[in-house]
C-alpha cells in the first residue's frame, strides 16, 4: 500500500471538489421543455416531405425526357462509314515504295483520343509532293469532309457554317417525249 | 387517510408507450437529476448538460417502443444519455481544438480547462476562503486526468449513480470502474503532493 492509498486530508479535498462539480441540479422546467419538444412535430418530417417532392419532380422530368427523345426526328441513326470510322491518317502513306521508309508507330503505342476537330485526310496530304505522278492524287483538293459527314462523325461544326449551307434540292426529272416519225413504205430501199 | 400508490417506472413506461405524455413526464421528473449529472460528468458544463439531458429524454420518448423491459428503464435511459453526452463532448472538443489549439495552457487537454465552473451555494464564505487555492488546484488536476479515470471519478461523485449503472454507461465491469475511481484518486493525490500539499 503506498502513501497515496491511505486516506488523508487530500482525500477530503478531492471529495469536496468532485461534489462541488457534480452535485448540481438541472435548470428548472426540464419536464416542460421535454414535453414541449416531444409534442412539437419533428423537424425531419418537413425535410422528408420536401425531399420527396423534389424527388417526384426529378422523376417527372426524367420520364418526360425519356418519352420525348425517341420521337425526336432531328437525328437519324448514323450509317456505318469506313471513311468516317477510320482514324486520322498519318501524313505518310502506308503503301508504295515509300512505305518502307516511313516510320511506323509501334503497335503498343497508346491510341490517342479522338481529336476535335478531326482533320480528314486529303489526297495531297497522302501523296505529298509526288502527287503529280499519281492519277488519283491529281484530283483538285476538296473539303475534307462535308457538313453532312461532319455531322455523322460528331465533329463540331460551327453554327455559321451550318447556316451558310444550302439545302439539297432535287430538280424534277424532265422526260423528253420521243418523236417517232411515221414509217413510209415507199421510202424504204428495196431489199437486195 | 390512504397513501397514494407509487406507480413503478415500468408501469409508467407502459402508459407512455400507449401515448401517455403525462406518464412520460413523470419519468422525466423521477430521472432528471441522474440524467443531468451523467451528462455533466461527460461534458463538464451545466448548460451543455442541460441540453444533453433534454435531447436524451426526447430520444428516449422516440425510442420508447423499442424498450422491452429487459433492463431497468433508468439504466436504459442513462445509456442513451451517456451516448448523447459523449457525442456532445466530441463536438465540443473539436471546437475547442480549433479555437484554442495555439494557446493551450497546462491545465488540461479538453473542455474541462475552460468550462463554466459549477457554483457552490452550500459552503460558507469562510470555508471557501480557507480552501480556495486547494480546491482550484484539485479541479484543475481533475481536468488533466485521462478521460476514463475522470469519467469514473465524476460519475461516482454525483451521488446519483451506483457502480452498476456507471459500469453500464461506460461499458465496463464494476470492478474496472472501482479501480478507475481509486486510480484517479491516487493520481490526484500524487500530483497534489508534488505541488506541495501534504497528505498527513
Amino acid at each position: 500500500m503506498t502513501s497515496y492509498d491511505k486516506p488523508g486530508p487530500l482525500d477530503g479535498a478531492i471529495d469536496r471538489a468532485v461534489r462541488e462539480m457534480m452535485v448540481v441540479d438541472p435548470r428548472p422546467g426540464l419536464r416542460h421543455r421535454v414535453a414541449h419538444a416531444i409534442k412539437a412535430p419533428p423537424r425531419r418530417a418537413y425535410g422528408f416531405r420536401f425531399g420527396l417532392a423534389a424527388l417526384g419532380l426529378v422523376m417527372v422530368a426524367l420520364v418526360s425526357i425519356m418519352v420525348w427523345r425517341p420521337s425526336n426526328p432531328g437525328r437519324p441513326v448514323p450509317a456505318p462509314q469506313v471513311a468516317a470510322t477510320a482514324p486520322a491518317a498519318p501524313a505518310t502513306p502506308l503503301a508504295g515504295p515509300q512505305a518502307a521508309e516511313a516510320p511506323v508507330p509501334p503497335a503498343s503505342a497508346p491510341v490517342p483520343a479522338r481529336p476535335r476537330p478531326r482533320a480528314m485526310p486529303t489526297p495531297e496530304s497522302i501523296f505529298g509532293p509526288r502527287r503529280g505522278q499519281v492519277a488519283a492524287a491529281s484530283v483538285p483538293p476538296t473539303r475534307a469532309a462535308s457538313a453532312a459527314d461532319a455531322f455523322w462523325l460528331d465533329v463540331p461544326v460551327d453554327a455559321a457554317r451550318w447556316s451558310a449551307m444550302t439545302p439539297l434540292t432535287f430538280q424534277p426529272m424532265m422526260v423528253v417525249p420521243l418523236a417517232i416519225q411515221p414509217l413510209l413504205v415507199g421510202s424504204l430501199s428495196p431489199r437486195k | 387517510m390512504t397513501q397514494p400508490l407509487e406507480v413503478s417506472d415500468l408501469d409508467l413506461v407502459r402508459m407512455a408507450q400507449a401515448g401517455d405524455t403525462e406518464a412520460f413526464g413523470e419519468l422525466v421528473e423521477r430521472n432528471r437529476r441522474a440524467v443531468f449529472r451523467a451528462a455533466l460528468a461527460a461534458v463538464g458544463s451545466p448548460t451543455e448538460a442541460d441540453d444533453v439531458a433534454q435531447e436524451a429524454f426526447v430520444t428516449a420518448w422516440q425510442k420508447l417502443d423499442g424498450f422491452r423491459g429487459e433492463s431497468q428503464f433508468r439504466t436504459w435511459l442513462l445509456s442513451i444519455t451517456w451516448r448523447k453526452a459523449i457525442d456532445r463532448r466530441k463536438t465540443i472538443s473539436r471546437w475547442l481544438k480549433l479555437a484554442a489549439s495555439s494557446s493551450r495552457d497546462e491545465a488540461g487537454d479538453d473542455m474541462f480547462d475552460i468550462i463554466e465552473r459549477v457554483p457552490s451555494g452550500r459552503r460558507t464564505q469562510d470555508a471557501v476562503m480557507e480552501s480556495n487555492e486547494l480546491q482550484r488546484d484539485v479541479r484543475k488536476l481533475i481536468g488533466t486526468l485521462p478521460r476514463k479515470l475522470r469519467d469514473s471519478l465524476l460519475l461516482a461523485g454525483t451521488g446519483e449513480h451506483t457502480y452498476d449503472e456507471i459500469g453500464q454507461m461506460l461499458g465496463a465491469p464494476v470492478g474496472t470502474v472501482k479501480w478507475r475511481v481509486a486510480e484517479a484518486r491516487r493520481v490526484l493525490k500524487r500530483k497534489l503532493t508534488a505541488m506541495g500539499y501534504a497528505n498527513d
